[in-house]
């Protein structure tokens, strides 16, 4: 079955976020991410899908900040695959997005010194899911095991499920359909999600704004997440 | 080959020389000469012919080999898997190859130098030549071979100029096939243990690694173990299971059910189940885990209502027949299933 | 004593009439160990004896050393049990110690085959006594450097899933990732190291074999494959040597650059450095030289190898050591200049926190042990003489290199374009545990190898001696040494 190609892209719109974290929460029920144990946290071994980055400015009481919502941007020239030596890290063309191979990895973590933005996760330990999270766990995604780097699939399981449904159904595929987890869950719209090749889908509108930039742009990378330029939240006002 | 080896023992090279020098004289052929020493001579300071040895051609053999071996894993390599990565090119990135060819040309060169030294030297030997252990106490050897008068005479030279031991030894015609088994195990014993690695690469023999991740915590459609009902809720197909209250059978066990559940049965469940529900159907064998046996204590010891549930939601790799039996046609085959252990 | 007409055994004592020359030859056979035959027996046996006495402290050595190498599986199966979490990795740092031991490893492993095929191949006579033992030094750190890839991996036991072989699923490995480069260039100069250590030995096999009885004797008579010394077999192991020594000087060039470029080829700031592959070759050679320094002061004071191991060899390990220093801090000073001058600011962090912060401490430590004590002590001849003395300077500069991996894996790795992500490493007990016992695990092996095999190469010191002599110029004895064309 011939799937045409996608340009997956999502839009961050900084003015909008206010760092309610619902996406994090929503991403680690979808994906089945370990919460790794609070002990682990203090060590710096978190493990978030998409994490809001914090900077503050200024000192008290004039304090600014600065909200960043950051996940794996989906690099067209993504430097995390030339590194893997086992092929776990590879490069998706027709979905334009990058993949990573559970099963194939063998967690020599160079992809995660490659990577600019720091998106990619280890399994330092075998992830426990205590009674009764273990019932909450989403079959369509796997739960990987110690050993194994994981990161941010724009939730390639619902995008896989909705283009077969269409398939079976034949019915037409519909991309403005299609929302990974934090999307969905995003309650002031700050994220959105689409095919930057539908030309009027909402991604498309979107990234023709001025305020549009992307991370690390000098590094190369040529991501697939734009961000829309604001969000200074005066915590004093 | 001449009958007999005469060995010589010098306690210093100026009388080895003078010994050479006479020997070739006789007519001995500087083939049938050899000096044995515990450092090397050059072969003017004795005297000898130069070697030519052929340890160079093998290494560019070798480096040759390396350079199509190399090539191959990289051309190769691309060719059959092209993935891209980080949007190098996928089919020969030049720079990277280049660094394999390299290191693997040069693989090939020292490895083809090591066995060509052992090859030309004829290493291991197994056939014992005629030696002195005391060569290595910085004596130096000369060894002629020659036949009969002419081994007399070498022996002359040799007790003539200095040799302060020497021997005389018959050479065996005996041919010893160690060698030859030697390299041939060396060449097969590989070819066996890959051919057992074989094996197991190409999913012959399965080893179960737990890590696989094929097991998964995670529970799927009609897949794991059913949850109890909560309480207050209402079943959706029948009253078989509503929470709180003891189970029923809402069919009779009579003749027509058993009848009607037999005749079901058949045509749902035989085809795995078995006929007599042994867990022996004609496509048993293609399921892992296989079709239980119905008429095991295990199977019969189950609520009435659970192999009701097992029937509707189907179980492991078994499929739900909520769709192919009505609820009271289920029960029948429920009935029948119970009737199968007495 | 002349040499110019092989009319007597080089070890018989010569007449010399006149006191002065006399009194010149006594010294320079003092001195030269090329110029010093013995009665062969009795020079074999000043290497026979060292093997076959097994002391009481030997045996102490040996537990102590096999203990270690026990502790450093079983906390390595520990830690495959359980996981990587045991160690102190974390985002972003996340190769740490056992990435520095392998590069440490590896460094110590280019040394061996430097003294042995480069200097072979550039006739260089002092390193006659000393091939042998540094070369296994090459063999065994290479060894123990290629487990660390293995210990470091999340899932080590798919291991095999970076050999190109191929299966039922028809996967590959990637020859894109700097990883697999490594892979190939370490199995080469393994391989070529142990064949070109191989073939050196066979002569002194075979002597040793013609001096032993029982299963010593059959061991090596099949070691030694039946060496007996013949024109043929000098001549082709000649050649032979030759050209593994051409080869793998490549090759020794090649397997450090290709770690090198495990980092060059990231994007990491501090990484991202087109001088990492000669500073790391120069940073290879440097610590090397300077752990077969190390090992050679303690076999020489443990086997009582003073006939082989002269003055004249430590003067020369001594100044290649100088050199070896001057040249890693050219590299050095190269790659913190730019990065000084640049302004670039994740790396103005690094130079802020290196030179005031604190890795201030690390840093200047790692300074002295590398520029500035090789250059203030190894200038004087007396210090490269003197064993205790050249053993603490070579010491030292094992400390500031393995320092300078430090401060260049995990210390650089905590600090990248986003500070949200910036982390810092602290060693736990597993890695601390496994990257002590991973010494000891070299020494044990290199403990129970020097039972076995002669670790200075008789053959090679024997035909040095052939080919030295003295010539007489004048009122004075000049070494002169031979060379056949």
């Amino acid at each position: 079955m011939e799937y045409p190609n996608r340009k997956w892209t999502m839009v961050v719109d900084l003015d909008k976020c206010n760092g309610c974290s619902a996406c994090v929460v929503a991403c680690h029920a979808e994906n089945n991410v370990p919460i790794v144990t609070e002990k682990q946290v203090g060590r710096g071994r978190s493990i978030h899908w998409i994490r809001i980055e914090r900077y503050w400015e200024g000192k008290y009481p004039n304090i600014r900040v600065r909200f960043l919502p950051i996940l794996c941007q989906q690099c067209k020239s993504a430097p995390c695959e030339p590194v893997c030596p086992v092929y776990a890290s590879v490069h998706s063309d027709r979905e334009n997005m990058n993949l990573q191979i559970y099963n194939r990895c063998v967690g020599t973590r160079f992809c995660q010194h490659n990577d600019p933005y720091k998106v990619r996760f280890f399994n330092f330990f075998d992830p426990v899911f205590e009674e009764p999270l273990n019932q909450q766990l989403n079959p369509d995604v796997t739960v990987r095991t110690a050993g194994i780097i994981e990161k941010c699939t724009f939730c390639l399981q619902r995008i896989r499920r909705a283009e077969e449904q269409a398939l079976v159904e034949g019915s037409s595929f519909l991309q403005a359909k299609v929302l990974p987890a934090c999307v969905q869950t995003c309650p002031t719209g700050a994220l959105v999600f689409g095919d930057l090749n539908v030309s009027d889908s909402e991604v498309a509108r979107l990234c023709g704004s001025p305020r549009r930039f992307r991370l690390l742009e000098h590094l190369g990378t040529e991501p697939n997440v734009y961000y829309l330029k604001g969000g200074e939240t005066n915590v004093n006002e | 080959m001449p009958r007999y080896e005469l060995l010589g023992l010098y306690f210093d090279p100026a009388p080895v020389a003078e010994a050479i020098t006479q020997i070739r004289s006789l007519g001995v052929p500087d083939s049938n000469v050899e000096v044995i020493s515990r450092t090397p001579y050059k072969a003017e300071m004795l005297n000898r012919p130069t070697q030519r040895g052929r340890v160079g051609r093998i290494a560019l053999i070798g480096a040759a080999l390396g350079i199509l071996g190399a090539g191959g894993l990289t051309v190769g390599i691309y060719m059959l898997y092209t993935l891209n990565q980080g949007g190098q090119p996928s089919i020969l990135p030049v720079p990277p190859s280049l660094i394999v060819l390299f290191e693997i040309t040069m693989l090939g060169t020292m490895l083809a130098t090591f066995i060509g030294f052992l090859l030309v030297n004829n290493f291991p030997r197994f056939k014992s030549r005629i030696y002195d252990p005391q060569v290595t106490e910085g004596h130096i050897g000369v060894v002629a071979r020659a036949d009969d008068s002419l081994a007399i005479q070498v022996e002359e030279v040799l007790n003539r100029t200095g040799a302060h031991a020497v021997r005389r030894v018959e050479v065996t015609d005996k041919k010893d096939y160690r060698s030859r088994y030697f390299w041939g195990a060396v060449v097969v014993v590989p070819l066996i243990l890959l051919a057992i690695l074989g094996l197991f690469v190409y999913d012959i023999i399965r080893l179960p690694i737990p890590s696989q991740m094929v097991e998964q915590e995670s529970v799927a459609f009609q897949q794991g173990p059913r949850l109890p009902a909560p309480a207050g809720s209402v079943p959706v197909q029948g009253s078989a299971l509503i929470a709180g209250q003891p189970a029923s059978e809402p069919v009779p066990v009579d003749e027509n059910s058993l009848q009607r559940g037999q005749i079901l049965y058949t045509i749902n469940c035989a085809m795995c189940h078995g006929a007599g529900g042994a867990g022996n159907g004609s496509l048993a064998s293609h399921f892992t885990p296989p079709p239980a046996d119905l008429t095991t204590k295990d199977v019969q010891n189950l609520k009435l209502q659970d192999i009701f549930l097992i029937i509707t939601q189907g179980r492991s790799k078994m499929p739900g027949l909520s769709e192919n039996l009505s609820p009271t046609e289920r029960w029948d085959v429920v009935n029948f299933i119970r009737s199968l252990g007495k | 004593m002349s040499t110019s007409e092989l009319d007597r055994p080089i070890w018989a004592p010569e007449d010399i009439k006149d006191e002065e020359l006399a009194r010149q030859e006594k010294h320079l056979r003092e001195k030269h160990l090329l110029l010093d035959p013995r009665f062969p027996p009795e020079a074999n046996r000043y290497m026979l004896d060292p093997m076959y006495r097994t002391t009481r402290e030997f045996w102490i050595l040996f537990v102590i050393l096999g203990g270690m190498v026990m502790i450093f599986m079983t906390t390595w199966g520990i830690q495959m049990y359980w996981g990587l979490g045991l160690t102190g990795l974390n985002r972003p740092v996340m190769w740490a110690l056992y990435i520095v031991n392998l590069v440490y490893f590896i460094g110590v492993g280019h040394a061996g085959t430097f003294i042995s095929a480069a200097l072979r191949a550039l006739k260089i006579e002092w390193r006659r006594p000393i091939s042998r033992a540094a070369e296994l030094v090459t063999v065994f750190a290479l060894m123990v450097a290629a487990l660390f890839p293995l210990v470091h991996l999340g899932r080590s036991w798919k291991f095999y899933w970076l050999v190109p072989y191929p299966n039922a699923r028809q996967l590959w490995p990637s020859f894109h990732s700097p990883l697999m480069w490594d892979m190939m260039a370490i199995f080469t100069y393994l391989s070529g190291s142990i064949l070109f250590a191989y073939l050196g030995m066979l002569p002194d096999l075979a002597m040793i074999r013609d001096h032993s009885e029982g299963w010593r004797h059959r061991l090596y008579a099949i070691l030694s494959l039946g060496w007996r010394g013949t024109e043929k077999e000098w001549s082709n192991q000649e050649t032979a040597l030759n050209i593994f020594s051409y080869v793998i000087i490549p090759v020794m060039f090649s397997v450090h650059t290709v770690v090198s470029w495990d980092f060059a080829m990231s994007l990491q700031p501090g990484w991202h450095s087109s001088i990492f592959g000669p500073y790391f070759v120069a940073g290879a050679l440097f610590s090397g030289v300077g752990a077969v320094i190390m090992t050679l002061i303690v076999l020489r004071r443990f086997m009582h190898l003073d006939y082989f191991l002269r003055a004249e060899h430590f003067n020369g390990m001594g100044m290649f050591l100088l050199l070896l220093s001057l040249t890693w801090d050219y590299f050095y000073f190269n790659d913190y200049i730019v990065s000084w001058y640049g302004n670039e600011p994740v790396e103005k962090v690094f130079s802020h926190i290196l030179t005031s912060g604190w890795a201030a401490p690390l840093w200047f430590l790692m300074l002295f042990c590398n520029a500035i004590l090789p250059a203030l002590t190894l200038w004087s001849r007396k210090v490269r003489t003197t064993p205790s003395a050249l053993f603490l300077v070579a010491f030292f500069v094992q400390i500031g290199m393995y320092l300078e991996r430090y401060l260049i894996v995990p210390f650089t790795l905590g600090f990248n374009e986003f500070p949200y992500s910036w982390g810092v490493y602290i060693p736990q007990v597993p890695e601390s545990l496994i990257t002590v016992c991973s010494f000891g695990l070299v020494a044990f092996m290199y403990v129970v190898i020097t039972r076995l095999i002669p670790v200075v190469p008789l053959w090679e010191v024997y035909e040095g001696q052939v080919l030295h002599g003295l010539k007489r110029m004048g009122r004075a004895l000049i070494k002169t040494k031979a060379e056949p064309d």
